[in-house]
């Protein structure tokens, strides 16, 4: 190491996070480099002087219960609309409405293009996985308006109707985002919707039993 | 955090999240420099958490998390708002601090500590401001590791930046630092020698 080198590992000297072998690299030309013993000790003063010197301010007297009264408000009045926006009645409805849209208009389409296919998707929030957010990031969204949908290995997605139970608990279960699932059933083409007869993890029992826990 | 009920769950999150309102206040006045805009930041900040705190992961770690959300919010909110003091140079400063320490501090005959001496000469308000004109990104990093002690990847967790950023911020922000108060220094006398750190064009060309 020569003391170009020691000048620009120094500051990850300081805060100890040099692997170890550069490290001793470090201290052997420390141990050799009268100068660069020196500009350490000057670093180190200066460091201990801004930390002696950079104290946190005091706190305003007051803020911290301006704080607690602001979120146990924030709590009274967000409580109750969040707790009747998540029962499973109110997505179910949403889903529907939402399904009801997509049909509507193109129920044409629709029945001129109903064929059963058997396929292997893997279950995804469709906002959080169009956003690029990761599997583990989705299941622990809980955004009510968030629904599931079903991703295809070539791209694109399933919308998944609600006229089954599977379908409701594979459209509302955050658990199962990020699972691969073999699912089976009627798919309306024009409308990208899959209306589930049968669904089971793949290589894992089937689906009935893993529903079985929601 | 405990899978309680919801209402518990809340509950814990407040107590958990309120033991680092001091920290918290403390980013947010080094960010406005202004105690009502910053209280008005903290206030902000623990609403956003507490409105939002289901996106929270247990097991990651809660400070770095609220400094995340002081921090957006604050360049959301206030950072377009306020008239900013003049930043400095740092391909200004970066040669002219490494000159003064050169010539100096490193000299044969130095006096002892002059490190110490110059914290000693300069004034907490001269700190505040040489602080003050350290680039927004500079100066949290500065913050997060000289006041509140967050090791490189907690700081890299906070700002939602890589660990090689951290490191390089935070080198980058020390000197910048350093070099303003050594130059405040140079001019009341506590250090000789003719280099100005904040216009050497000399030293910096």
């Amino acid at each position: 190491m020569n003391c170009s080198a020691f000048k620009r590992a120094l500051y990850h000297f300081q805060a100890d996070e040099l692997p170890a072998a550069e490290r001793a690299v470090f201290q052997e030309h420390l141990n050799a480099c009268a100068p660069c013993a020196a500009l350490l000790e000057v670093e180190e003063g200066l460091l201990r002087g801004l930390k002696a010197r950079l104290t946190p301010a005091p706190l305003p007297p007051g803020l911290e219960t301006r704080v607690r009264e602001q979120m146990r408000q924030a709590g009274r009045s967000s409580r109750p609309r969040l707790d009747w926006i998540r029962r499973p009645w109110f997505v179910a409805m949403a889903a529907s409405m939402l399904l009801a849209v997509l049909v509507i208009p193109s129920r044409n389409i629709e029945m001129s293009s109903l064929v059963r296919v058997t396929r292997v998707v893997t279950v995804v929030d469709f906002d959080c996985d169009n956003a690029g957010r990761s599997f583990e990031q989705q299941r622990q969204c809980a955004r009510p308006k968030h629904l599931n949908a079903l991703k295809l290995d070539e791209g694109g997605y399933w919308q998944v109707s609600l006229d089954h139970e599977i379908g409701r608990k594979l459209i509302t279960g955050r658990g199962l985002r990020g699972t691969r699932m073999r699912v089976e059933g009627l798919l309306y083409e024009g409308i990208r919707t899959l209306q589930v007869d049968r669904a089971e993890e793949v290589g894992l029992e089937t689906v009935g039993l893993i529903f079985s826990g929601l | 955090m405990s899978h309680t009920s919801p209402h518990h769950r809340r509950e814990e999150f407040e107590e958990t999240a309120l033991e680092y309102l001091n920290p918290l206040f403390n980013l947010a006045l080094n960010l406005t420099r202004n105690r009502k805009d910053a209280e008005d930041l903290v206030q902000e900040t623990y609403l956003r958490a507490y409105r939002f705190f289901d996106s929270y992961r247990p097991g990651t770690h809660i400070k770095a998390w609220l400094f995340r959300i002081l921090r957006n919010t604050f360049i959301n909110r206030y950072r377009a708002q306020k008239a900013r003091p003049d930043e400095v140079d740092f391909s200004k400063v970066e040669l002219a601090y490494e000159r003064i320490v050169d010539e100096q501090f490193l000299q044969a005959n130095r006096p002892v500590s002059p490190e110490e001496a110059l914290m000693n000469g300069v004034l907490d308000e001269e700190i505040e401001t040489a602080l003050a004109r350290l680039p927004e990104e500079y100066r949290s990093v500065v913050i997060l590791a000289l006041v509140e002690d967050l090791s490189y990847k907690e700081i890299a967790a906070a700002l939602s930046i890589p660990l090689g950023t951290v490191m390089s911020r935070l080198h980058r922000g020390r000197k910048l630092l350093q070099g303003q108060l050594l130059e405040y220094a140079r001019k009341k006398g506590i250090l000789s020698g003719p280099v100005d750190v904040s216009t050497d064009d000399d030293v910096a060309s």
